[in-house]
């Protein structure tokens, strides 16, 4: 079983034949054999060199860049090794057209939606006043099929979640001032969770792509290049709510989390580090988390969910088998 | 179109895994059985490892005394790596080398098969290399194999989800 590495420590990550070694400020030194490692997390100052990278690529090993903030500032993304031409045509086709683009844009949404009232409706059963909002909700996505530009699907979206977020309040058994949505920064400590952690999702989406013949930077949805794996984004918002969204909703549900555990910046909320070690570990945890698939007949783990919605998507591209978004089903 | 060895024993294994393999849609090699093979692929024969190239066309384990030998990880699946030896000594029959014959060696097994190239199997090989070009201008991959050879296979998430 190969991990993802959340590198924390300041120092210089390095190749040692076919291990990765780090040696730290403080002088310690461990290595890491080079086939445990499915992706990197750096969150610390590390200084690394070519031979590094070429190890990488040669494994195929993409790393995450964090700065102080625990914002994402990048990905050492490791040459292409297996593209296929006929899929990045097919790729390109489906952005270019206008009806084949709408089309996926819509399913997006829809698979997004759908779980998110998932979410909705499972709290309301444990007596949560939330009917409103699935109907709501369960509207919004009727007028989606009438929608012909993106930027009007991508206006539904909005919406939705928007209307989800307002809900957040009465999930979370916790008196949080959280209203809306607030990015940048992070007013609170709830806005501050939603960036972390949809930031961590969209860099797990970008690890898959990689492993995949997709190509990260077209997208159906999201415009592309407004981020560069604007293909991530996509497919983020159909993993959101059950792998972020639920996950805060634990955090705070199960007391795992409260004010002691941020530190104020000047104008926004950040996790402290040893925090945000214990949390980052209990979301790895998460993405481990295994089910039996209902057609496929395996065990799989949510991390390997976001390699089979990829999947999915190759076959819809190729002209196969229409893109049918993951439903949460339990 | 370029035909490889490699063509030829997907041809005879499954027509959905020569499609994707030729439109580039590789798996990730990270099956156990994968890993086998390169244990086995890097062990064996140490001092006998000769690859021996046909242009780009194929690449054999190694070439004596005449004979072409082909190193299987396991001995299922013989019938397509028989078809694919089979077309190694067409190639090499076509470009002027006779009196070659093929074996098969399954280390694990200690099996060791041989293969030869008749006017019949040469037939085979040309009846084969048509329907490889005919299925590799489909549009869309063939249908799934749905056989029990699709649990071993790297593809099978691909194809049943
Ligand atoms: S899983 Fe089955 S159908 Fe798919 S490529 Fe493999 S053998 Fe062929």
């Amino acid at each position: 079983m190969q991990n993802s590495y959340y590198l924390f420590s300041n120092g210089e990550l390095k190749r040692k034949d076919n291990t990765l070694r780090l040696s730290t400020e403080d002088g310690t030194i461990s290595d890491i054999p080079i086939e445990k490692v499915y992706d990197i997390y750096v969150f610390g100052e590390l200084n690394i060199n070519t031979a590094l990278l070429n190890l990488l690529s040669k494994y195929k090993i993409a790393v995450h860049f964090f700065n102080y903030y625990e914002h994402y500032i990048g990905t050492y993304y490791p040459k292409e090794s297996n593209l296929s031409g006929a899929l990045l045509v097919n790729q390109i086709q489906h952005y270019e057209i206008l009806n084949k683009r709408l089309k996926l844009a819509k399913l997006f949404v829809s698979g997004s939606a759908d779980n998110i009232l998932r979410n909705l409706k499972y709290y309301n059963t444990r007596g949560k006043e939330l009917d409103n909002s699935i109907q709501e909700i369960s509207e919004l996505m009727t007028q989606l099929s009438y929608m012909d530009s993106i930027s009007s699907v991508m206006g539904i979206e909005g919406n939705i979640r928007k209307n989800y977020y307002e809900q957040w309040q009465i999930i979370i058994n916790k008196d949080i001032e959280f209203e809306k949505r607030v990015k940048r920064p992070p007013d609170n400590m709830i806005n501050s969770l939603i960036s972390l952690f949809n930031s961590l999702l969209y860099n797990k989406i970008i690890t898959e792509i990689y492993k995949t013949q997709l190509t990260p930077t077209i997208s159906y949805l999201h415009e592309p290049f407004v981020k560069r794996f604007s293909l991530a984004l996509d497919i983020s918002e159909v993993f959101k709510p059950l792998i972020v969204d639920r996950f805060i909703f634990s955090l705070f549900n199960k007391n795992m989390i409260d004010e002691s555990d941020f530190e104020k910046q000047t104008n926004s909320l950040k996790l402290k580090e040893s925090s945000f070690k214990r949390i980052l570990k209990l979301f790895d945890d998460r993405l481990k988390t295994t089910i039996t698939h209902r057609t496929l007949n395996r065990i799989v783990s949510y991390r390997y969910l976001i390699r089979l919605e990829l999947y999915k998507l190759i076959k819809h591209l190729i002209g196969e088998k229409e893109y049918d978004p993951f439903k949460i089903w339990w | 179109m370029k035909i490889t060895g490699l063509m030829v024993n997907y041809y005879c294994l499954c027509q959905r895994k020569l499609w994707l393999c030729f439109h580039k849609i590789n798996m990730e090699n990270e099956s156990e059985l994968v890993n086998i093979g390169k244990v086995i692929d890097e062990s064996t024969y140490e001092d006998e490892k000769h690859n021996f190239f046909i242009e780009d066309l194929a690449n054999i384990d190694y070439l004596k005394n005449n004979t072409v030998y082909e190193i299987k990880k396991s001995d299922k699946m013989l019938e397509s790596a028989i078809m694919q030896v089979k077309y190694y000594l067409y190639l090499l029959k076509e470009r002027g080398l006779k009196n070659i014959k093929g074996k098969i060696n399954v280390p694990l097994s200690k099996k060791s098969i041989d293969v030869f190239l008749d006017d019949e199997g040469i037939q085979e090989i040309e009846k084969c290399l048509a329907e490889i070009e005919k299925i590799l201008n489909y549009k869309l991959p063939p249908q799934t194999l749905e056989s029990k050879i699709c649990k071993s296979c790297a593809y099978y998430e691909l194809c049943f989800i």
